[in-house]
């Protein structure tokens, strides 16, 4: 098992945004989230590599507890080296061009010598048929360009598992083919994913499993075929209903 | 001077800072219209003007205050007329503030939208009445704070002007010091305590006007 | 032409030029070490410590509020007067001019500091990076690239201020022109000299501002397309 979530529980103030989530993800799996804004579905997975703190139930990554309370930021450095994380707002560094974007990580934490990373990243580029931009600076790139990049930042890590925050629901219509075409390149290196999207179409598509939640509680765990054709609780077929009608 | 008694240094202060205060007040006031006339003008971009005004923004922007004021008072008298220290104080830091507050006044009229100036231009307004009723309270809604920041830095600069003699806080500092050098403790703490007394219930008022003058930036 | 005392000017040249270069001298070490303190100092006050930042604050505001040229008058005589030591002119304005500059650096540090979007703390973090090296590699520079057109402003307003210094009696530019002035009335007391002798220095002052001013605003335009 590579990642278990037991018990997880949150709160911001007053509000409980996680209350008691667990799931299980095996080492190869592609799960999606989903459910509507506010769910939760965000927190969870910043609470995976310590980005919110938790207070309540364990995370563990290969049978090892990694949500140690009043953990350091050193503990968490460590941890983060096994998880990927790419964000909505891409969030490259403006001040560096897209090839250092991405040996950064590699040679600083990695400790790897400039040469190894940057064959690396020239590989990962050219994954994402973005070799030719490899100079060039985060504003001179389009939405889709720059989340291409960062979905390459963090894969220069090689972590054990990558997760995708929304990093479609700020793009434009065109750009959202490109990068999805990207995650769906990724399953097939046979990586482990946790995506939290609204595109349905291509949860169905790239997920082996679906994840549904609601008020900070998960509703359903359900193959696609079985979740967007048959789902079993009545709150997913009202989500279902109120997306893009895609339930016949 | 005599200094017998601390009534008497109190009282050297208090007529100090209210020599700062008058021509703080004035120079203000002047810098003022200055800016708007300058800033109109570049606004326009009136051929001849604008290049004028520009030169003199920059050249006042770009030297000190100091030198500016030696060369009113000592030199420029050669060829005009010899100006008391206060007149002087008050153009140099007129014409230093009035750099200070066209840049600003500018840089607001900047922020309006080209197609307000249009807009107005097509519904034939005239272009006084343009400036009047539509760029300018909304520049300097916009640049408020700047002004309100020159002004600052002008009372400040007041003191500047102790070097053409003008009997000011820091002058009759230095004053009272080359006669009683055992004087500086409580010289030091009037100095300080009359530029508070100016200075913060200045910057508070300030800090009201600006809240009721910027209604520009809301709407937006 | 003998009147307006160019001649004079010429052949002071040199002096006139030894005097100009103490004033930049005053104000480069100034600011270098403003922006070394000021980064310091600027951190510090990003600290969640209520006790250190009211106390920055406070001295924030004393250095904002009130004029160099009061705190020159301060340090020279008073601290000579309460220490009974004799102060030199130079330290003293080095020390006031660095005070003035690390607290607007401080500032300026400070605001940039926590004006950076938190999603390029978390963007490091989540890629393993340790705090150490977010500051060095990823928020430092944003900060240094970002800061550069206020630090070349203050070097303008900080040359145009230490002139100032002259009336603690750093042998400045302006006490140089002072003393060629006086030379020159007692030869001859209608000279036009004060006239030509202020423009000039003015002239020296321009040209060594304006372009600082004009470097300014270029970086200015280039910054903001980060």
């Amino acid at each position: 098992m590579l990642l278990r979530v037991k018990n997880l529980k949150k709160s911001f103030k007053e509000n409980v945004v996680l209350d008691g989530v667990s799931y299980d993800v095996e080492k190869g799996e592609v799960i999606a989230i989903l459910g509507r804004s506010g769910c939760g579905k965000s927190t969870l997975l910043r609470c995976i590599n310590g980005l919110e703190q938790i207070e309540g139930g364990e995370i563990y990554l290969n049978e090892t507890l990694i949500t140690k309370p009043n953990a350091k930021y050193k503990h968490w450095s460590e941890v983060r080296k096994k998880i990927g994380m790419v964000f909505q707002s891409y969030d490259l560094f403006p001040h560096m061009n897209v090839l250092n974007n991405i040996i950064l990580g590699p040679m600083k934490v990695e400790k790897r010598s400039k040469a190894d990373a940057t064959k690396e990243a020239l590989k990962l580029l050219e994954r994402v048929s973005l070799l030719e931009k490899k100079l060039a600076y985060p504003r001179e790139l389009s939405g889709g360009q720059k989340q291409r990049v960062a979905i390459c930042r963090a894969l220069s890590m090689n972590p054990e598992i990558i997760l995708f925050d929304e990093v479609t629901a700020a793009l434009d219509p065109e750009m959202v083919r490109e990068v999805l075409d990207v995650i769906k390149g990724v399953k097939e290196q046979g990586l482990t994913m946790i995506v939290v999207t609204h595109e349905m179409a291509f949860a169905e598509k790239v997920a082996d499993k679906i994840i549904f939640m609601e008020n900070g509680k998960i509703l359903e765990i359900n193959t696609p075929d079985k979740f967007f054709h048959s789902p079993s609780t009545v709150e997913a077929r009202r989500f279902l209903n109120l997306s893009d009608g895609y339930v016949q | 001077m005599e200094i017998n008694n601390t009534f008497d240094l109190v009282s050297i202060f208090a007529k100090a800072s209210l020599v700062t205060i008058e021509v703080a007040f004035l120079s203000i006031l002047i810098a003022f219209i200055i800016g708007l006339i300058c800033s109109t003008a570049l606004f326009y971009k009136i051929p001849v003007l604008k290049t004028i005004i520009y030169i003199y923004v920059e050249f006042f922007r770009n030297t000190p205050s100091l030198i500016q004021a030696y060369f009113i008072f000592y030199g420029l008298p050669k060829i005009f007329v010899q100006l008391d220290s206060f007149v002087c104080s008050v153009i140099v830091l007129s014409l230093l503030g009035g750099a200070y507050m066209c840049e600003a006044i500018y840089s607001g009229m900047k922020a309006i939208s080209k197609n307000e100036k249009e807009l107005a231009m097509a519904i034939g307004l005239s272009k006084f009445d343009t400036i009047r009723y539509l760029i300018l309270p909304q520049s300097i809604s916009i640049s408020i704070a700047a002004i309100n920041n020159n002004s600052i830095f002008l009372t400040k600069e007041v003191s500047t002007m102790k070097i053409i003699l003008l009997p000011e806080i820091v002058y009759q500092s230095f004053d009272i010091i080359s006669l009683r050098a055992d004087l500086i403790v409580p010289v030091i703490i009037l100095m300080c305590i009359s530029y508070l007394v100016i200075l913060i219930p200045m910057s508070y008022l300030f800090s009201i006007l600006e809240r009721k003058v910027r209604f520009a930036e809301f709407g937006n | 032409m003998r009147n307006l005392g160019i001649d004079y000017i010429i052949k002071a040249f040199p002096m006139i030029i030894d005097g100009f270069a103490i004033t930049i001298k005053i104000s480069i070490i100034a600011l270098i070490l403003s922006i070394f303190l000021g980064f310091i100092i600027g951190v510090i006050m990003t600290s969640k410590n209520k006790l250190i930042n009211v106390v920055l604050k406070i001295l924030l505001e004393a250095f904002r509020l009130i004029h160099p040229l009061i705190w020159l008058f301060v340090f020279f005589f008073g601290v000579s007067y309460i220490f009974n030591i004799q102060t030199d002119n130079i330290v003293v304005s080095i020390v006031v001019f660095t005070l003035w500059g690390t607290f607007e650096i401080g500032d300026l540090v400070r605001s940039y500091i926590q004006s950076l979007p938190k999603s390029q703390f978390e963007s490091s973090a989540a890629l393993g990076l340790t705090k150490t090296q977010m500051y060095i590699y990823v928020l430092l520079p944003q900060i240094i690239i970002r800061i550069t057109p206020s630090i070349v402003n203050l070097a303008t307003r900080l040359i145009k201020t230490t002139t100032l210094v002259f009336l603690i009696g750093v042998p400045e530019v302006l006490k140089v022109s002072q003393n060629i002035i006086q030379v020159v009335y007692n030869s001859n007391p209608n000279s036009y000299i004060t006239l030509t002798m202020y423009l000039f220095l003015l002239f020296l002052y321009f040209i060594i501002c304006y372009p600082l001013s004009l470097f300014s605003k270029y970086l200015e335009k280039k910054v903001s397309a980060l």
